[in-house]
């Protein structure tokens, strides 16, 4: 599976040599430094609204780093998230669930918000 | 592991009584279970000389490499390890590649397999320089007259006592080695190496004794077979049965990691798994991490002039003068990739320029410190250039298009994703100076719009693949400008260019009819009459992107999954954020045996049944869909007291 964040704070990943994702289909990378950052297969939603406007909501994320978690109070209620960023050029992306306290919103626990600003998508067509 | 030195490896293939010491080129790495050849004498270097050794990560081919793998040790011991034989002088050689066939190519390009000073008998490696081999014939073999052992100086005592007939061995293999060296006088530096000189220069390198002269001179002028060499008895089998153009094909295919691997079974194999035809193409990418500016430059020199493909992808610690020296010695390189080397600059390209004028495909993406500078040098140095790569190298301008162009007029691919300062005026350059160009990248280029596409359009009537994906201020205008000029077209993405309308596509769809993989997404205008106008113009049509195309609905569905061709053809379909289609539309995609992929997430209509429905008329297809699980209803009656996350987790 790829290489998804650990919820602890301050967990030192920087040792870990860049993932590159097959470069087979569509992949989604970071638009200021292209590190790889989600394969297509991860995507679920891309309905989301972000800080900074549409945001996708991935399975699982490669070449991201975890701050420590914190409460927030978004959209869809109160929920536990914490910051995501790129592992490369330490820009923030977004933020995984750490928890939600509506049961409806359970099912994005441990998953992945990526604000579309902050993306590239490449095809890989060509 | 290091190998203790004195060690003595027990084969299980050949073992012989008494136990045989093996042999192992002195930057080798013991590895477990391999096979020694009787008479192998294994003399480890001292430890100081072997590199940390790497965790052997889980590395099996053809899955994302997260970590390097075991084999940078061996890799790097092989290649850069400072006992290796000096650089390898300027050098002579004709460019001209061998075929790994032809005989003469299997001259080692690199010197004889470093062997360990503790051994008398070893000589010095000779240096070959990297040649041409299949230029020079062999010299005229005539049935050799063995060397007698007793003329040989006796060996004087080192670590490892070596017996007489393995002596010999080893001395018959250096000196055909010799030969060789000798057979290219014209190419051999160092003056006095011209075979059948009895009288030749003393060691080059302190480090390697050389035979003793008695031995020499009795080698210059005899000759031995070269397949004699190969077919002594003790040899193993494979060596026996084998051909060694057919060990030379073998090793052609495989990577680097196990040509290394090969390179340290035995001293046959060392000269075969190193000779220059097996080097002309070198993929460091899994290397990545561990890749220095000095690996880059040993490797060069290795290969010389052999090496025509080599892959940089992501080693970051690669830098300008590493590539200037690569350069040199690479004159030969044909397709260079330096994606995500982060670390060069213009100079990179400049010496590219003056060296390697063969250079055909470069990529240089994420090179954020190449500029106009770079596309100049390469323009003069490089008119043999068909594709380049400079994405989000965004301090690109039209300037530097506009020389690039100018100098390399047969290109075919240019990708320019994400140079954000280039307008239509850099695109009325490549327009006017690129009539061979097929594929085209302008992903995110902010600024151009339909005048430069026009222009592009207009000179480029091979276009076959066009990206403007988020150049939001085209319209259909360039539409109809590739209806018209462009015929060919088989991969168009415009995904967010929202301005486009149905107008544009029918004009589109009724010219190019050679579409196969069209990105759609954010094209929020386009209703069904796009896609009825693709089910009955686009025969070939096999990805489609329809996502967030608001306006469709399963009636374009139905066309498009009727048409003809969609049986066989549409392999990929993406609907997702579509809020009109409803379990319908897969009702009328169920006949399209060849769809291997579809996107529903986000469509809210539907249903898990739909998607089931579908899934028997097509069991292998992948639906990518998300159903987030159902709330759990409230419980009815006898209420226990239910506590909220909230307070128990505070």
């Amino acid at each position: 599976p790829p290489l998804g964040t650990r919820s602890s704070p301050h967990q030192d990943l920087h040792h870990l040599p860049g993932v590159y994702l097959p470069r087979s289909h569509r992949t989604y990378s970071c638009v200021h430094c292209r590190a790889h950052l989600a394969r297509h297969e991860e995507l679920i939603s891309k309905s989301f609204q972000g800080s900074h406007g549409r945001a996708y909501l991935f399975n699982s994320v490669v070449n991201v780093g975890c701050g420590p978690a914190e409460q927030r109070l978004l959209l869809t209620g109160l929920h536990s998230v914490a910051d995501i960023f790129c592992q490369s050029c330490k820009t923030t992306l977004g933020w995984k669930y750490e928890q939600a306290f509506e049961s409806s919103q359970k099912y994005k626990e441990g998953k992945f918000i990526i604000e579309m600003s902050h993306m590239v998508k490449e095809n890989g067509w060509d | 592991m290091c190998v203790p030195p004195g060690h003595m490896c027990v084969s299980p293939v050949v073992c012989v009584s008494p136990p045989v010491v093996c042999v192992c080129p002195r930057s080798c790495v013991c590895l477990p279970g391999r096979v020694c050849v009787p008479g192998h004498v294994c003399v480890s270097p001292s430890p100081s000389f072997h590199p940390p050794r790497d965790n052997p990560g889980a590395a099996s081919s053809g899955q994302p490499r997260s970590r390097p793998l075991s084999a940078p040790s061996l890799f790097r011991t092989l290649l850069f390890s400072p006992g290796f034989p000096p650089p390898l002088p300027k050098p002579s050689f004709p460019a001209v590649r061998p075929s790994p066939l032809s005989l003469p190519s299997l001259v080692p390009l690199f010197s004889a397999p470093p062997f360990s000073p503790a051994s008398p008998l070893l000589s010095q490696t000779p240096h070959s320089p990297p040649r041409c081999s299949s230029l020079s014939p062999l010299p005229s073999l005539s049935p050799p007259s063995p060397p007698s052992p007793r003329s040989r100086p006796p060996p004087s005592p080192r670590r490892c006592p070596i017996s007489a007939p393995v002596a010999g061995r080893c001395a018959v293999f250096l000196f055909w080695v010799e030969v060789e060296a000798g057979a290219d006088a014209a190419a051999a530096p160092g003056g006095g190496r011209g075979s059948g000189s009895p009288d030749r220069p003393g060691p080059r390198a302190p480090r390697r004794p050389r035979a003793g002269p008695a031995m020499r001179r009795e080698m210059n002028g005899v000759t031995k077979s070269r397949f004699e060499m190969f077919s002594n008895n003790d040899e193993a089998a494979i060596n026996k049965k084998l051909p060694k153009e057919l060990l030379l094909r073998i090793f052609s295919f495989l990577d680097v990691v196990t040509l290394c691997r090969c390179a340290q079974v035995s001293r046959a194999w060392n000269v075969l798994a190193l000779d220059g035809s097996n080097w002309q193409r070198i993929d460091l990418f899994d290397f990545q991490r561990d890749i220095e500016g000095r690996v880059v430059e040993n490797i060069s020199k290795r290969c010389g002039g052999f090496l025509r493909k080599l892959s940089l992808r992501g080693c970051q610690g690669v830098g300008d003068n590493a590539l200037r020296t690569f350069a040199q010695n690479c004159r030969n390189i044909e397709v260079l990739n330096l994606n995500g080397c982060t670390k060069i600059t213009d100079a990179t390209c400049t010496s590219l320029s003056k060296f390697c004028s063969k250079l055909r495909h470069l990529d240089l993406a994420s090179c954020t410190s190449i500029t106009n500078l770079s596309l100049k040098a390469l323009s003069e140095g490089c008119p043999l250039l068909e594709q380049l790569i400079i994405s989000w190298c965004d301090q690109v301008t039209k300037d530097g298009i506009q020389a690039l162009v100018r100098g390399c007029g047969g290109l075919r691919a240019l990708s320019l994703k994400g140079c954000t300062q280039l307008e239509d005026e850099a695109l009325k350059f490549i327009g006017a100076h690129c009539p061979e160009l097929v594929t085209l990248n302008l992903q995110t280029c902010l600024q151009i719009t339909d005048d430069g596409l026009i222009t592009i359009c207009r000179g480029c009537h091979k276009l076959q693949s066009l990206c403007a994906s988020g150049c939001s201020n085209i319209t259909d205008a360039i539409l109809n400008a590739l209806g018209q000029n462009c015929p060919r077209l088989r991969i168009l993405e415009v995904a967010r260019c929202s301005q486009l309308t149905d107008v544009g596509f029918t004009t589109l769809a009724r010219n190019c009819h050679e579409l196969e993989k069209m990105d759609l997404e954010e094209c929020v205008q386009i209703t069904d009459s796009t896609l009825i106008q693709l089910s009955i113009h686009c025969p070939r049509l096999q990805v489609l992107s329809l996502s967030h195309c608001e306006l469709i609905t399963d009636d374009g569905i139905r066309h498009l999954g009727n048409g003809a061709y969609a049986h066989d053809r549409l392999e990929v379909i993406e609907l997702d954020n579509c809020p009109l289609i409803t379990d319908a539309s897969l009702e009328h995609l169920k006949s399209c045996h060849s769809l291997e992929r579809i996107e529903l997430y986000d469509c809210q209509q539907i249903t898990r049944a739909g998607i089931k429905r579908l899934r028997t008329h097509l069991p292998n297809i992948k639906v990518h869909a998300y159903f987030a699980p159902v709330t759990p209803p409230p419980s009815v009656g006898g209420s226990r007291q239910r506590f909220c996350r909230c307070c128990i987790i505070l």
